[in-house]
């Protein structure tokens, strides 16, 4: 493969940032982990491979080196913090509120919760936010239009936790509006655009 | 290639004094037996006489030739020493700031304080969570604000822990939080607002005794909360209209705090 000159060099500087940028998570991860007591090379390994992915959906190393550390202060082991940070992935990729599992678990910590109990909010969020992002489309399907798609689905997913069904919330809403069926929280993040006959 | 081919190449440069000695010799050969060729060089020499003969600046090129033609020449020697140098500096210099990157990041996961949001834990009373709010006065855990847009969970039905996601149109409310513990020495309010923070929002005395206000600055959404006693008990708000199990094994108020146009 021929290269053109000014080609060349952007290769070998994209080519020698890569093992650089590896290298800085990987010292970052694994000093951290050794850090809080992970000293197995095989942990290490799939945290900093959970940690990656995380990355790699998109979440930023500002918001997830801190999140790490607080879970390794809290003493979750090398299982629950993969699991955790796979939600996080989850959530990122699919378009999610993320954050929502960082203040989760940080709420956890924050009340000194058991470390299993701390993965199992975690992976609850995953579940309802799922869940309220299928309420948010039926929604949308009847017409209705998500002015601010990441906040509306954690004001759902509170319902949720509440105790609502989603085919309930549906329901409700479609023929009731979003006042009228008590939702009121979701009145400035969903809206039903007026008909012109309506008008 | 025929042998008056090969002599045609060899005539144009022999009229201008441009061939080898063996070329002309042998040119000169062909030349005193092709007739042709022989024609052919007359006519040559001819125009070439001619054309000497004519005038100088009989006509003027066009002011574009000059540079029609250099347009279309191949460029010619080497390009200056920064234009050939310049782009592997910048890769150089690309490759120098990662590496600086890469030490910075590794000094930069060494051994570090405890951070904020990893200070110690408070603690949840083993027992019921006292009761404060039973002997509240009466204000409103949180309500709306006099003058700004600031509304606070109304009867809305409770949702659950949640964190407000940045709406696009940022439309900031103001909510009053009080809180009626007289026994209290310090109180914080502490959620999703402000990521769990352990220190929390303090809140201050509100001139009559036992009663504590703050006033938080909210984008609307469904916030959870507790309050923080004397810096390490953690109790839901009593009046909140909304409770909620924080899945941890207490109890989380709830706050919703209305987006709509009403600002």
């Amino acid at each position: 493969m021929k290269l053109r000159p000014a080609r060349a060099p952007a290769l070998l500087a994209a080519l020698l940032m890569f093992p650089v940028a590896l290298f800085a998570q990987k010292t970052s991860v694994e000093s951290l982990c050794r850090l809080h007591g992970i000293e197995q090379q095989e942990s290490i390994a799939q945290i900093r491979e959970a940690y990656v992915a995380a990355l790699n959906a998109g979440i930023s190393e500002d918001e997830l080196s801190p999140f790490v550390e607080d879970i390794l202060k809290h003493k979750l082991d090398c299982a629950q913090m993969v699991r955790v940070l796979f939600v996080t992935t989850t959530l990122r990729r699919d378009g999610l509120p993320y954050f929502v599992v960082f203040s989760k678990v940080r709420e956890g910590v924050t009340k000194e919760a058991p470390p299993a109990l701390v993965v199992e909010a975690a992976e609850s969020k995953l579940k309802t936010l799922t869940l309220s992002r299928d309420v948010l489309k039926s929604l949308e399907s009847s017409g209705y239009r998500v002015l601010d798609f990441q906040n509306a689905a954690v004001i759902v997913s509170s319902y949720l936790e509440k105790g609502f069904q989603p085919g309930e919330v549906v329901s409700e809403i479609r023929n009731k509006g979003i006042e009228g069926a008590g939702f009121a929280a979701l009145a400035g993040v969903l809206e039903k655009p007026v008909k012109r006959k309506e008008r | 290639m025929t042998k008056c081919a090969k002599f045609e190449d060899i005539l144009a440069r022999y009229v201008h004094g441009g061939v080898l000695l063996q070329e002309k010799d042998a040119l000169e050969k062909h030349l005193s037996v092709c007739v042709s060729c022989e024609k052919l060089y007359r006519g040559i020499t001819d125009i070439d006489r001619l054309l000497r003969q004519m005038p100088e600046k009989l006509m003027d090129p066009p002011p574009y030739l000059r540079a029609k033609i250099l347009a279309h020449l191949p460029e010619l020697g080497m390009a200056p020493l920064w234009r050939r140098w310049g782009r592997w500096a910048a890769a150089l210099g690309a490759v120098a700031v990662c590496a600086l990157l890469a030490v910075v990041l590794y000094l930069g996961s060494a051994p570090r304080e405890p951070r904020l949001a990893s200070a110690p834990p408070l603690v949840r009373p083993a027992g019921p969570v006292p009761a404060p709010a039973s002997a509240a006065p009466g204000p409103k855990a949180a309500e709306e604000t006099p003058a700004p847009p600031v509304k606070a969970a109304p009867a809305a039905p409770a949702p659950g822990t949640a964190v407000a996601a940045a709406p696009k149109v940022q439309i900031i409310r103001e909510v009053k939080i009080y809180f009626y513990y007289p026994p209290a020495t310090r109180v914080a309010v502490t959620g999703d607002f402000n990521g769990w923070n352990p220190e929390g929002v303090p809140l201050k005395a509100a001139g009559k005794p036992g009663l504590w206000k703050t006033t938080l600055r909210l984008k609307p959404g469904a916030y959870s909360y507790n309050f923080i006693v004397d810096d390490n008990i953690l109790v839901p708000d009593p009046n909140a209209p909304d409770q909620m199990p924080d899945g941890y094994g207490g109890t989380n108020s709830i706050l919703l705090v209305k987006g709509g146009n009403s600002v």
